[in-house]
């Protein structure tokens, strides 16, 4: 039976490569929200359309990514791409093959949204005439946007803790720098234990955050 | 003022080639119009003229097809059998070269149906605008007015349904009664030369029913509006109709003057009907 | 280019991964199951004494990074004397972690069923565990149902996750073989498929179950919204809508 000896010296010296990995975390989160709250809705729209194979292939891809691993997709991304000509950094790979990936439930969010508004909005909007664009741009999205707001949140704070996949495809984000450091001294007790707390931490208060958000939307 | 030989008219001849016997003075025409939802019929065969300057109240149970003439009227839904004609023009439908007529889509029913406005049951604003942003909305993206001038239209909009202090509220700030007049504002916007009234005080608490009525009676009279109403205010309906229709299992049983339909209805199911309603 | 032939040799080993890759989901999700249910009765018990550590145990595993949960259960907890084996490791972090996602459905599932029914157990002199079982698990199940099909084929994707922690699953063989062969397209091209067909099979086993529930059970189907966690919408198996 061994006891728990944390190295508080040891703890300390590893916190700047922590830091380090974070940082590349948050960017990774942010670009990667980014990517599929853009390629989401547009997927939505898409999933919309009056024709039917553009509908199809739309739904289809939603599909078949939110069908399989996401770990299987950034290895795809990044031994993949390469070899048809389309080479970019690692952490690009990895943005990108997060932010398709979720873009998928993002699109899967959206149309929620919008199936809930109710079919008078609709009818009022079309009934005045009003162009199809601006019915989309002006009354369906802006209503549908605001109700799944929440639910966005809560992807992003899910992307937060799924950068952590991107380790594995060389990407130096939280806990690829708490692995390495840890792989060192084979010590991996501080190291992982750090890295889960932020993730923990900022995990937690954002989803916190996102339901005070949501009541008080809820409450006028 | 009824107009007596185009009502006959219709009622009489219900087919399709009743384009001739349909009045050029029609502003709006329905010949022959039928409407199923899979196995129901809701209209059959309906043949409907309505004169400029009309006001006609629809009254009937429910289901008996009386909001669906209205949604075919203002082209939200299609008529399985049968022409529609607004201004002139068909909704539908173009004339070929040859005189016959083929169908046409969306494109060509948004711009006829321009002439037709609606109020619905559950008024249908738009809740993340304002009263005043609701009413200008058509004015900008329909017309393509500057926003100045939406503003100005707006506000005297708004200001002749009584909601002049109330412009910059949003709908969950309004009453009912409030809210279906920006309702009314925002449809008459357009100008449309049809108004249509689907059940327009049928969501309301009673105590708000007079206000929302009350500019739908000044509407009638001191506008050349021609007016659809369904209603079950049959006080209101006697009160600023010209024509009342009944309707009853997607057909029209009673078309007359109020006096004449009301107090003496030539069919039992409309004495049986307003016998049920006005006994409330 | 690589020799298709050579492909051919390693498909057998990659399809020995499919076991492997359904063994770590079942069983995980049969851990899964319990712990929700424990955690959901403890999360909706009257004792804050038992509500806290439940809260505590839920907010922990949703609230940090499953794959940091499945190294620490790999690197760390031997340091503290516990040295489990990988499949071990691996069942245990997926089945507490998806069985903290779930027990928020079975809290929504308990709740779906109306008041009366307690009440009206109550005056007809059942015991707690009578009512539960007899009476409330019974008609929260139909609504039950489709979240659990999602949290499956959500288990299925994670399973991947144990491919780093040495257990040869799909994930773990689909690399294994690019990286001898060279060649990546083609190998997890077919292991996507592989667990694009196996999400379309599961999901249709618990539509499947949904369909029989709500048979015995007699309650219409609500149409129920499937969760954003869903992996595979209705379309797709020619279902409604």
């Amino acid at each position: 039976m061994s006891t728990l000896d944390w190295n508080w010296t040891f703890a300390w010296s590893i916190l700047p490569a922590l830091l380090t990995g974070f940082q590349l975390t948050v960017f990774a989160t942010c670009f990667g929200a980014i990517i599929a709250f853009v390629v989401g809705l547009a997927l939505t729209m898409l999933r919309m359309t009056r024709f039917a194979w553009l509908t199809f292939s739309a739904n289809a891809f939603v599909s078949f990514v939110r069908g399989t691993p996401l770990l299987v997709q950034l290895y795809v991304l990044f031994y993949v791409l390469p070899k048809w000509g389309m080479s970019a950094s690692a952490f690009v790979t990895g943005v990108i093959g997060l932010g398709v990936y979720y873009s998928a439930s993002c699109s899967e969010i959206y149309r929620a949204g919008i199936e809930g508004i109710a079919p008078g909005q609709w009818e009022a909007a079309l009934t005045l005439g009003l162009p199809i664009r601006r019915v989309w741009s002006g009354i369906v999205l802006p209503q549908a946007l605001r109700t799944v707001l929440p639910m966005l949140g809560n992807q992003v704070v899910a992307m937060f803790k799924e950068t952590s996949l991107m380790s594995t495809i060389t990407v130096m984000e939280l806990l690829a720098q708490a692995t390495n450091v840890g792989s060192i001294q084979y010590r991996y007790v501080e190291p992982l234990t750090l890295a889960g707390l932020l993730y923990f931490v900022v995990s937690y208060g954002s989803a916190k955050l996102i339901r005070r958000l949501e009541v008080d939307h809820v409450n006028g | 003022m009824s107009m007596a030989e185009t009502m006959i008219a219709g009622r009489a001849f219900p087919f399709d080639a009743a384009l001739e016997i349909a009045p050029a003075r029609a502003l709006m025409s329905m010949n022959g119009v039928s409407k199923r939802y899979g196995e129901r019929t809701i209209l059959d065969a309906i043949d409907l003229h309505v004169a400029p300057r009309e006001k006609i109240a629809l009254i009937g149970p429910s289901g008996s097809g009386k909001t669906t003439i209205l949604r075919l009227a203002i082209g939200l839904i299609k008529p399985d059998a049968g022409t529609i004609e607004i201004g002139g023009d068909y909704l539908w439908h173009t004339r070929s070269a040859g005189g016959g007529l083929c169908e046409v889509g969306e494109q060509h029913a948004r711009r006829v149906r321009r002439q037709v406005g609606i109020v619905f049951q559950h008024f249908n604003l738009f809740p993340h605008m304002s009263a005043l942003a609701n009413v200008r909305e058509p004015l900008v993206h329909v017309l393509g007015l500057s926003k100045a001038e939406s503003d100005a239209r707006a506000v005297d909009l708004l200001t002749q349904v009584g909601l002049k202090e109330h412009l910059g509220k949003r709908p969950g700030q309004l009453s009912g009664g409030q809210q279906q007049r920006v309702a009314i504002a925002r449809s008459l916007a357009l100008r449309p030369k049809v108004m249509l009234f689907d059940e327009v005080t049928s969501a309301l608490d009673p105590e708000l029913v007079s206000e929302v009525l009350r500019v739908v009676r000044e509407l009638a009279h001191t506008n050349d509006m021609t007016m659809l109403m369904v209603t079950h205010e049959i006080g209101f309906a006697a009160d600023i109709a010209d024509r009342v229709l009944m309707f009853d299992n997607g057909r029209i049983i009673e078309d007359g003057a109020p006096s004449q339909v009301l107090k003496e209805p030539t069919q039992a199911r409309t004495r049986q009907f307003l016998r049920a309603v006005l006994e409330r | 280019m690589e020799s298709p032939k050579t492909l051919v040799d390693y498909l057998p080993y990659l399809l020995m991964g499919i076991p492997v890759t359904l063994e770590v989901t079942v069983l995980a999700m049969l851990l899964a199951i319990p712990v929700a249910l424990v955690l959901a009765l403890g999360r909706s018990s009257p004792h804050a004494g038992l509500r806290w550590p439940a809260g505590c145990v839920i907010e922990l595993f949703r609230g940090s990074s499953s794959l940091v949960q499945l190294f620490w259960a790999f690197y760390v907890l031997p340091f503290f004397g516990i040295d489990l084996p990988a499949l071990a490791a691996g069942v245990l972090v997926l089945g507490l972690n998806e069985g903290s996602y779930l027990s928020e459905v079975f809290r929504a599932g308990f709740a779906s069923v109306p008041a009366g029914q307690r009440e009206a157990s109550l005056t007809l002199g059942f015991s707690a565990a009578y009512r539960f079982f007899c009476v409330t698990l019974p008609q929260a199940l139909p609504v039950m149902i489709p979240p659990f099909g999602n949290a499956l084929i959500v288990m299925l994707k994670f399973s991947s996750l144990v491919s780093l922690v040495t257990i040869r699953d799909l994930s773990f063989r689909a690399n294994l073989i690019s990286t001898t062969l060279g060649e990546t397209a083609l190998v997890f091209g077919i292991v996507m498929l592989i667990y694009y067909a196996l999400a379309l099979l599961l999901s249709a086993g618990a539509k499947w179950l949904e369909a029989l529930v709500n048979a015995r059970v007699g309650r219409p189907s609500a149409g129920f919204r499937l969760s954003a966690r869903l992996a595979v919408p209705d379309w797709a198996l020619g279902g409604r809508s």
